[in-house]
């Protein structure tokens, strides 16, 4: 049986029946390509008249097709847009902090630069959770994170993977067992390999260690992309390069330092306060005014203040997105750095 | 997206439709004799329930779209693979690149606002045949996505995706 054959009997108070002989040879038939057109030397019309009146009968009738037609429609087709809110992981838990933008400018400019640490690799390997819209399936009931590693080289052949994580309740918590419906902890979700010169990336040059050099790097992603003038680009418009070049570079520290420095010195930046990320790692939290580069959406930006780095990065809604259930202000997707 | 105004008979035989003729996967319609098997299924259903338009090898619409109806194929597997987290069948955007992210996926055939998901940085497309045209606001195409693939690295302005011509 097909999945909707499933959710048709998931729904039925009756699902232990059986589906009558008939519907079962005609189903056999049909998805044994057994069954052929029924048109006759009778006119089309007829011909439809007839299989219509009789589609008539079967919906209003009281047999076991018209009560699982019934709850298909029910199910699959008029009950979905009001099922439950999609699942969506909690906002994090803010406190009060001392810290203000300017401070923590000051902070990251006295840093010295002149520390001599591993430079950037490429590749990248990121954990999130990720709004999953998809109009032919159910709104899920849980969270389900999933793990990203990619890879690449000066040839721009490549690698990348995409993993499952362990699904989890909204506000954190385990889900054991596993839903039916949620994929196995660690199962591969997506592979994909790239031979040399097929890897178009956004960043192939090397990311810089100091703050102009980097605001120029950035500003020349946007400008390629068409999304901002770079010279007046805000910090919502340089984390949205800045979440790009994440994905395809692991940064040194002092580029992590640069990019922190970029965003800091951009207008449309304020400390929301302090929290724990969702790994448990304690960090500021960056608002970051919308712009119509990610329209409809608001971020926050987490920074270890220790190592000026960036920890995480969360995506909400901000009107909501009615289709799917998903009301206001709910997160639509985070992402952590280890 | 489905009507909620159709007639309850209609629904009714739609749900019996859908419950008769296979879930709603894609196929793979790969040689003739397939194509032949295929075609005379999607005759049959179109004899059966008029009103409808066959907008693909294994796909009807009713209702001006209202309604798919994607047949699975004759041996009851799914010809048309997915495409990492993008179904059989469909065609979807992602706001990460190598299809990570948050996703939105169609199965409607036919020209797609993104802007729900807001940016895009990578398209897959698990149709069993067909181009994906991944366009700007203003029209312009950005990427063309061949049937049972993807673009990792899309341009970032994305607005619209095009199935069809």
């Amino acid at each position: 049986m097909d999945n909707l054959s499933d959710r048709i009997r998931a729904a039925n108070p009756e699902a232990a029946q059986p589906l009558p002989e008939r519907v079962m040879a005609g189903l056999d038939d049909i998805m044994a390509g057994r069954r052929v057109p029924q048109r006759t030397t009778g006119s089309r019309e007829r011909v439809t008249h007839r299989r219509w009146r009789s589609v008539a009968l079967t919906g209003a009738g009281l047999s076991v097709v018209a009560t699982l037609a019934i709850f298909a429609v029910v199910l699959v087709m008029v009950t979905r847009p009001q099922s439950a809110v999609a699942a969506t992981p909690r906002p994090l838990q803010l406190t009060e902090t001392e810290s203000t933008v300017q401070t923590l400018r000051e902070g990251v400019m006295s840093v010295s630069t002149s520390d001599v640490g591993v430079g950037s690799t490429r590749g990248a390997t990121w954990e999130g959770w990720f709004l999953q819209l998809d109009a032919d399936k159910p709104t899920a009931t849980y969270i389900q994170p999933q793990r990203t590693q990619v890879e690449w080289n000066p040839d721009l052949s490549g690698t990348s993977r995409i993993t499952a994580g362990a699904p989890m309740t909204s506000e954190g918590t385990s889900i054991h067992p596993i839903p039916t419906t949620a994929d196995q902890p660690g199962t591969t979700l997506y592979e994909e390999t790239w031979g040399p010169g097929e890897l178009a990336v956004p960043y192939p040059k090397s990311p810089p260690e100091h703050a102009a050099a980097m605001r120029e790097y950035l500003n020349s992603f946007l400008d390629e992309q068409g999304l901002a003038d770079g010279d007046a680009a805000t910090a919502g418009e340089y984390l949205f390069a800045v979440t790009a070049l994440l994905q395809v570079w692991t940064l040194s520290d002092a580029a992590q330092r640069a990019v922190v420095q970029v965003l800091l010195e951009a207008p449309g930046v304020e400390v929301s306060g302090a929290t724990t990320d969702r790994a448990g790692r304690n960090g500021i939290v960056l608002a970051v005014d919308p712009t119509s580069v990610d329209a409809g959406y608001r971020s926050q930006v987490v920074i270890d203040i220790e190592r000026w780095r960036i920890l995480a990065v969360e995506r909400s809604t901000i009107a909501g997105i009615p289709d799917f259930h998903v009301p206001a202000g709910s997160i639509t997707e985070y992402t952590l750095w280890r | 997206m489905i009507k909620r105004t159709l007639p309850l008979t209609v629904l009714a035989a739609m749900a019996f439709v859908l419950l008769a003729f296979g879930s709603p996967v894609a196929a793979n319609a790969a040689g003739t004799g397939a194509d032949v098997g295929m075609q005379a299924r999607v005759d049959a259903v179109l004899a059966e329930y008029p009103g409808g338009v066959q907008i693909g090898p294994n796909e009807v619409s009713w209702e001006s779209g209202g309604v798919i109806l994607t047949l699975a194929s004759e041996n009851g597997q799914v010809g048309s693979r997915a495409v990492g987290s993008c179904g059989s069948g469909s065609f979807c955007a992602y706001t990460g690149y190598s299809l990570s992210g948050s996703k939105l996926s169609f199965t409607t055939c036919t020209t797609h606002s993104t802007t729900v998901l807001g940016a895009v940085r990578s398209v897959a497309n698990a149709r069993s045949s067909g181009s994906i045209k991944a366009k700007n606001s203003s029209g312009t195409v950005l990427s063309t996505i061949n049937a049972g693939s993807s673009v990792a690295y899309a341009p970032s302005n994305i607005t619209q995706l095009t199935c069809g011509s």
